[in-house]
């Protein structure tokens, strides 16, 4: 470990640097974990300093690249995700990623943990670890993603490290992200890693049908035509997308969900003259469609994970007729809500679930909830945490949580924006409010208003309790009304801090802005202060030192109180 | 040809008619020709290209596509021969048939709806090549004939024509798609459908024909040279059909400025 004292030292005096260095760069040493925000023009002299530390710990094989891309929207610059590693193991959340322009490192983000001592030889085999999370969830941990050995930080910062197998498992109504401690077995931590809507509660046999959403509004929907009948599998787009119809199964969509049983084309939302009139198959298959659209469009992005991995929703995962007998977790995820499972479905690729929504006549909270299928900006909030999983992976607790949800209600406000001109009869039109498509009146969150929401407007509203692991959907609403800010302009209620947008018309900057800040440039554990930092980062690499975008982008973060 | 194009063409030949045979009073002074029938036979040309064009309609990917080609009649050959009589001093009717035949390209504009999208069309452009446009036509000609000199005879001529039309349409297109994010895709060919159609028309026109062969030295040793002649028809045949094609109808010009010159016997 000795070498790693000498790295501490270099990163200390690095830090020094930083702290006396512009303000969007950042070199901070907590006790032994340093963290990187480094970039930009008024910092070179410590982004020089802190690429040497990283070129050093890639040396050493602490840092070990997990993936390099080439950047869709600036033209040669590269990006490069590093994972850390202690003794082989990995470390849990410790990334850096590496913007280069022709091999010249433009800014450096993440954290790195020094000086590390665990033994990394466990007392506990795969087995025994995935016999003790049986017993813990009741649930059996699925097969494509067996327990693996991470190097666990203590989540308080105490500088404690231990030797965990990490391990995920659908419970019914939760996707368990499970830390055992390899050693002695105990549950060391636990978080729920489902993605949900809101808290708590060319080819021979393509075809194109004509398809009745949610709402009554007409749309395209490309389909598969076998025998005599259509199904919902989309092959023109790059992506094969799926939806899959339960059949308000709720006993299927669970054995579906925990890996028991495998989907077949017989599961598959179907119709027999390609005229579809099933709103929730529609528009989750369409919406899938036009997210994937405009993640190409807008971004170049080749799907969820930038490979074209295939796209997967199940509709109808439980009947409208059952509510009265559904326990409250059922009715809170399966009726009431809409997620994405990173680790379910076939291959373990991942499949979001939209809700069944209540009887028109039962209303919940004041609020009529149609299928929630029927709302683009939720598709396209669902599928965008697969982006988030398959890019900075951004941990789903805290205020990496809330950047993770926040990044989905981005990509949701942005799809709708795009996908409006491609409606008819009068739906599709775009917001700032998330899901008011199917819950009506009003939605569930509010970009522009958080307060109405109640949910905070500015990092002083921060909601610090434990629960929707740690307020990962109230707080998203802090990063997301900046990124209102940016675009619209206007004014913060708490700081009255007044804000120059870029504009509605120049809404695909503040897009792309926020888009490759979340994607390549943050790492897991990102907090705001590491949005604000790659956001801005982002906005000069695409437009400039000193553009309006960076402007308005600096300007919002500021308004919301992240400094 | 439709009602008020066949209105229009019956009111011009009348009006021709009316015209030439209300000047049969002044025209009783110029000459008329001793013959009683004369036969000519022709080949020409019809200089000038005419267009048309045809719009189809056809459903794909839930919207309706339509793709328009615009036809161009280019100039080309005309065959035409026929016979006349004389009835009354200058007035002669006449009967002759004209032939008409050229092929030609057509210019197409397809609009292809998006696979995803409503009103979002796709436009592509091609050629067809290789259409073929015949005209077969059978005139009845009321002529005012004037023989000028005893060598120079002159004739106006006007009547009603029936007109037997074969056309080439474009029936139908095909396209590649370049695949994802289907912004273009290729047009990559069309199928054509032979359509034949009668109608009736009007040909107006006039008729220069000269009698000198006789005076040419290799020719005069022949008795029957005074009766044989050389003549330069002028004539403009006009008449439109409306050709089906699925179920829609296609409306094609017909006709034309024919220029011809051939030989003449009178008898």
């Amino acid at each position: 470990m000795r070498p790693y004292t000498r790295l501490l030292a270099c990163a200390t005096a690095v830090a020094v640097v930083a702290v006396l260095t512009a303000s969007t760069a950042q070199l901070q040493n907590r006790s032994s974990v340093l963290t990187l925000a480094a970039g930009g023009l008024s910092s070179l002299s410590e982004l020089r300093e802190a690429d040497s530390l990283v070129d050093r710990l890639g040396r050493d094989r602490v840092l070990r690249l997990a993936a390099s891309e080439d950047d869709p929207l600036v033209p040669g610059r590269t990006h490069a995700r590093f994972r850390q590693y202690h003794d082989g193991v990995p470390i849990f959340g410790a990334e850096v990623t590496r913007q280069t322009a022709r091999g010249v490192t433009v800014s450096l983000f993440g954290t790195l943990h020094l000086g590390i001592d665990v033994e990394t030889t466990p007392a506990l085999s795969t087995d025994d670890a995935t016999r003790i999370i049986e017993r813990l969830g009741n649930v059996h941990p699925g097969g494509s993603t067996p327990p693996r050995l991470v190097v666990l930080p203590d989540r308080e910062g105490t500088g404690v490290y231990r030797l965990v197998y990490e391990a995920r498992a659908f419970t019914g109504t939760r996707l368990m992200a499970y830390f055992i401690d390899a050693s002695t077995g105990d549950l060391v931590w636990a978080y729920d890693d489902l993605k949900t809507q809101q808290p708590a509660l060319p080819c021979e046999r393509c075809a194109v049908g004509d398809g009745l959403g949610v709402k009554g509004d007409r749309k395209k929907i490309s389909v598969t035509a076998v025998g005599g009948t259509f199904l919902a599998q989309d092959q023109l787009r790059p992506a094969d997308v799926f939806t899959f119809d339960m059949r308000g199964d709720l006993l299927h969509t669970l054995d579906v969900l925990d890996g028991t049983v495998q989907l077949f084309d017989a599961d598959l939302a179907n119709d027999t003259d390609n005229r579809w009139l099933d709103g929730a198959s529609v528009d989750a298959h369409v919406g899938m469609g036009w997210t994937y659209d405009y993640l190409y469009h807008r971004f170049g992005r080749q799907g969820l994970n930038g490979t074209n991995v295939r796209m997967i929703s199940l509709v109808h995962p439980v009947d409208r007729a059952d509510i009265v007998t559904a326990p409250a977790d059922i009715l809170g995820l399966f009726y009431l809500n809409a997620f994405y499972c990173g680790t379910c479905g076939p291959d373990g690729v991942g499949l979001a679930v939209f809700g069944e929504g209540l009887p028109p006549n039962v209303p919940f909270l004041g609020q009529r909830w149609n299928f929630l299928s029927g709302a683009l900006d939720i598709v396209a909030h669902e599928l965008a945490h697969a982006v988030t999983d398959f890019t900075s992976a951004l941990l789903y607790m805290d205020e990496s949580g809330a950047l993770n949800e926040a990044f989905s209600d981005v990509i949701g406000v942005g799809t709708e924006y795009y996908a409006e001109p491609f409606y008819r009869d009068g739906a599709g039109v775009a917001d700032y409010l998330l899901g008011e498509d199917v819950i009506e009146p009003g939605g569930i969150r509010s970009l522009a208003d958080p307060q109405r929401f109640g949910d905070p407007d500015h990092y002083s509203l921060l909601f610090v309790g434990m629960e929707d692991n740690g307020g990962v959907h109230t707080n998203s609403l802090i990063p997301g009304h900046a990124y209102y800010l940016a675009i619209e302009g206007g004014t913060n209620r708490v700081s009255g801090l007044t804000v120059s947008g870029v504009g509605a018309a120049n809404r695909e900057q503040m897009e792309k802005v926020f888009y490759r800040a979340f994607t390549v440039l943050m790492t897991r554990d990102a907090d705001f202060a590491e949005a604000r930092a790659a956001t801005i980062q982002s906005a000069r690499d695409l437009y400039g030192a000193g553009s309006a975008a960076e402007q308005a982008v600096t300007q919002a973060w500021t308004a919301v109180g992240v400094n | 040809m439709s009602s008020r194009r066949w209105r229009g063409a019956v009111a011009l030949t009348v009006g021709l008619v009316a015209g030439l045979v209300g000047s049969a009073n002044e025209a009783t002074a110029q000459p008329a020709p001793t013959d009683r029938i004369a036969v000519w036979l022709d080949f020409g040309w019809r200089p000038a290209s005419r267009t048309f064009a045809s719009t189809r309609v056809f459903p794909v990917f839930s919207e309706l596509g339509s793709f328009q080609a615009s036809y161009t009649i280019e100039q080309g050959g005309v065959f035409a021969g026929g016979v006349s009589f004389r009835l009354w001093r200058n007035l002669a009717v006449g009967l002759d048939a004209s032939s008409y035949r050229s092929v030609n390209p057509a210019q197409i504009t397809a609009e292809l709806p998006h696979p995803f999208f409503f009103d979002l069309p796709r436009t592509t452009m091609g050629e067809a090549g290789g259409l073929e446009r015949q005209e077969l036509g059978i005139h009845v000609r009321a002529l005012w004939v004037i023989q000028l000199t005893n060598w120079l005879v002159v004739s106006a001529s006007v009547g009603p024509s029936l007109i037997n039309a074969r056309q080439d349409l474009v029936a139908s297109v095909q396209h590649t798609e370049v695949g994802f994010p289907f912004d273009e895709l290729i047009f990559s060919g069309h199928t054509v459908s032979g359509q034949s159609a009668v109608t009736a028309g009007m040909n107006s026109g006039v008729d220069i024909d000269v009698f000198v062969l006789d005076r040419l030295p290799f020719l005069n040793r022949f008795a029957g040279m005074k009766k044989v002649g050389l003549g330069l028809l002028i004539r403009y045949v006009r008449g439109s059909v409306d050709m089906q094609i699925g179920d829609d109808l296609v409306q094609v010009d017909l006709g034309g400025l024919q220029l011809t010159t051939g030989l003449r016997f009178r008898f």
